[in-house]
């Protein structure tokens, strides 16, 4: 079965549960999707050692074929080819989405594609399970690309079950990550900020018709209720785990708080068998 | 003229971003406008409370549309798009516009030439009153494409009113990351305060951001928010600004007050106290230095 | 940001409102407006684009933003800075050369 865990708000604590169910049952996949800053590694104490890039294409123009009829600069949607009427169409790579349509209009075959490196893939193992990293070099655009590629390089590893990690939001990089799942975890905080960036996560599962269950984090500082939420969205809450200055101090030191609670351990094995209850 | 503009990102979310720029809007002087590009999970209006005024939809690139009525689906438009954003289902190639980019290229290899381009509602775009300023504030459709888009058309927008208004001060909520919507946020800002937090994951994120910074050409500065939660990585944080040559802004300590005032809608200045003010003031210092 | 010489030059290059061209000698030719200002990515191309078509080599910018730099500098153009001035004044200071050369 292959759970996304994601929130909608930044700093609910994604990464601590991702990281808590990960050591909570042997042989999870772990896979860190939120590309832009993937910090599941620190949590789940594993320096991926191996890595391999991951790449896109991108346009160049072969000088010598081109016949400046400006059709690549017109074609492109992104701006990302300027032709001045002379000479040869400039591409700028950082826009350039690799969509391969200008290979498709120029008349002359000049416009190409050559694979251009978006970030990498590392891989490691946590307690003999493997542990899967998708890290995008920054300045870059392409974060769904080098989700997708992450996903696909955890697909060759035939593990039963996976944990991924999603990133923040509810645009299209947790969309990506979504659509690869079998069912997803929303890790909330009872507070409005919390409350309120869930709700399109959870739209976007609905959109999907993907079973999920929220995970209340951070309770006890004067919780909102979740009901209204539940209710709308059909939802159960599988699991409630409570602020603790000493989680807090103990993810701060990099160390999750699975291994240093004992409250964070029991809970999550309920939560396991939660989900198996629920999903499958 | 055009006004100072100072951006909030992070690189990790949840470091208190909004409670900080919400606290900075209180704590200005003088006019000042305000927008919250987080466009993705808006949260700014929770505490400033916005009086809308007016609100627009938002279009994004243009989406790929197909007449199922001439569709054979042939499956063309399915080999090519790059983004796996069209697909055939039950013999009709049917768009997931969350995924489309818009590039076009299924209008050009349909044998049929059954696909256009349509425009695509991707998000909401507003304007509204709040006690400290207008504020530009804006969602995107959950699931969907464009947020750099959307966030680019935010900062033109509160811009716009502030050259109109004479207004010197543009305080902008940023999302978190390093991708397209953050970078959005980012580009010719005057300066960008980063939020960080004491913990290991924050600076791994942190040290991300300002290589986009950097990158940009943006000058920056770096605000530990919570920072007695972590003595130990606060000092590490500090070590690596003096090492690396970073500004350091200043310090905000943690306290559940704080928290409870941000759950009730309310703006923490008087919560956070005198740290909140020193951190200001330091960012105005260092602001003016560029 | 109008388009009258005594309009500010906007703070941005790409995504100016309108762009205004004039001669050697600084009187105006024409102005018109920068449709590639509210486009997502590419605005800088776009704007460069139209710019090249209208024989425009040099450019008297605020700040260029990196995208704009790399196909300005492949068309052949040179830039200047003019940040917070109005376009007279912007045009009166490059005449005397009193201009910070960005490219």
């Amino acid at each position: 079965m292959k759970i996304a865990v994601a929130s909608g708000k930044g700093g609910a604590g994604k990464t601590s549960i991702a990281a808590s169910l990960v050591l909570a049952k042997r042989g999870v996949l772990a896979m860190d999707l939120d590309v832009e800053e993937p910090n599941l590694g620190i949590l789940l104490g594993c320096s991926p050692g191996e890595s391999r890039p991951v790449h896109q294409p991108v346009a160049y123009v072969e000088p010598d074929l081109c016949s400046g009829c400006g059709r690549c600069a017109q074609a492109c949607a992104y701006g990302a080819i300027a032709w001045f009427g002379s000479g040869l169409p400039v591409v700028n790579e950082s826009l350039c989405h690799g969509c391969g349509v200008c290979p498709l209009v120029c008349p002359t075959g000049a416009m190409r594609e050559r694979e251009k490196v978006i970030g990498e893939i590392r891989s490691g193992f946590v307690e003999g399970a493997p542990f899967l990293e998708g890290r995008l070099e920054v300045g870059g655009v392409s974060t769904v690309r080098l989700i997708e590629a992450t996903i696909q390089a955890g697909e060759s590893l035939h593990a039963d079950d996976w944990i991924m990690d999603a990133p923040p939001g509810a645009s299209c990089p947790v969309s990506a990550v979504l659509r690869a799942a079998d069912a997803a975890i929303l890790v909330v905080e009872p507070t409005p900020f919390g409350l309120s960036d869930v709700a399109g996560v959870l739209e976007v599962v609905a959109d999907m018709k993907k079973p999920a269950g929220i995970v209340a984090n951070k309770t006890g500082m004067g919780d909102l209720s979740l009901d209204d939420l539940c209710r709308r969205f059909s939802v159960e809450v599988l699991a409630r785990y409570p602020f603790t200055r000493s989680a807090a101090e103990a993810g701060a030191r990099g160390v999750c708080p699975y291994r240093s609670e004992e409250t964070w351990v029991w809970k999550t094995e309920s939560l396991w068998r939660a989900i198996e209850r629920r999903f499958s | 003229m055009s006004p100072r503009e100072i951006v909030v990102v992070s690189g990790k979310g949840g470091t208190g971003k909004t409670t900080l720029t919400a606290c900075f809007a209180a704590l200005a002087e003088g006019p000042r406008i305000m927008a919250d590009a987080d466009v993705d999970a808006p949260n700014l209006e929770l505490l400033l409370s916005p009086r809308e005024t007016e609100k627009r939809p938002f279009f994004g690139m243009e989406v790929a549309h197909v007449d199922a009525a001439r569709c054979t689906g042939c499956g063309e438009c399915e080999r090519f798009c790059r983004f796996r954003a069209i697909s055939v289902r039950d013999g009709k190639a049917e768009v997931d516009s969350g995924f489309c980019e818009g590039c076009g290229g299924c209008l050009l290899v349909c044998p049929e030439a059954c696909i256009s381009k349509e425009k695509f509602q991707r998000g909401v775009l507003r304007r509204g009153e709040t006690d400290f300023g207008s504020m530009w504030y804006a969602r995107l459709t959950p699931g969907g494409e464009n947020s750099g888009m959307l966030v680019a058309l935010l900062r033109k927008e509160a811009k716009r009113e502030a050259v109109e208004r004479g207004v010197s001060l543009l305080l902008v909520d940023g999302p978190p990351g390093v991708g397209c919507p953050v970078i959005s946020s980012l580009t010719g800002a005057d300066f960008a305060v980063l939020v960080t937090e004491p913990s290991r994951s924050a600076l791994s994120d942190l040290r991300r951001v300002i290589s986009l910074c950097t990158m940009l050409s943006v000058p920056f500065g770096i605000a530990v928010n919570r920072w007695d939660l972590s003595k130990e990585m606060t000092s590490a944080i500090r070590a690596a600004c003096d090492e690396e040559g970073w500004s350091f802004l200043g310090a905000v300590p943690f306290s559940e007050k704080t928290a409870r005032a941000v759950n009730e809608g309310r703006i923490p200045v008087k919560e956070i106290g005198d740290p909140l003010r020193e951190l200001w003031r330091a960012i105005l210092e260092k602001g003016r230095e560029h | 940001m109008g388009t009258d010489e005594a309009s500010a030059v906007a703070d941005r290059f790409a995504r100016a409102p309108f762009f205004m061209i004039a001669d050697e000698k600084g009187a105006i030719l024409e102005s018109f407006e920068n449709t590639a200002g509210s486009e997502a990515h590419g605005a800088a191309s776009k704007a460069l684009m139209a710019l090249s078509q209208k024989e425009v080599s040099i450019l008297l910018v605020p700040r260029l933003g990196p995208n704009a730099i790399g196909f300005a500098k492949q068309a052949g153009m040179s830039a200047f800075c003019a940040e917070g001035l109005t376009v007279k004044d912007a045009l009166a200071k490059y005449a005397q050369g009193s201009l910070e050369k960005l490219l």
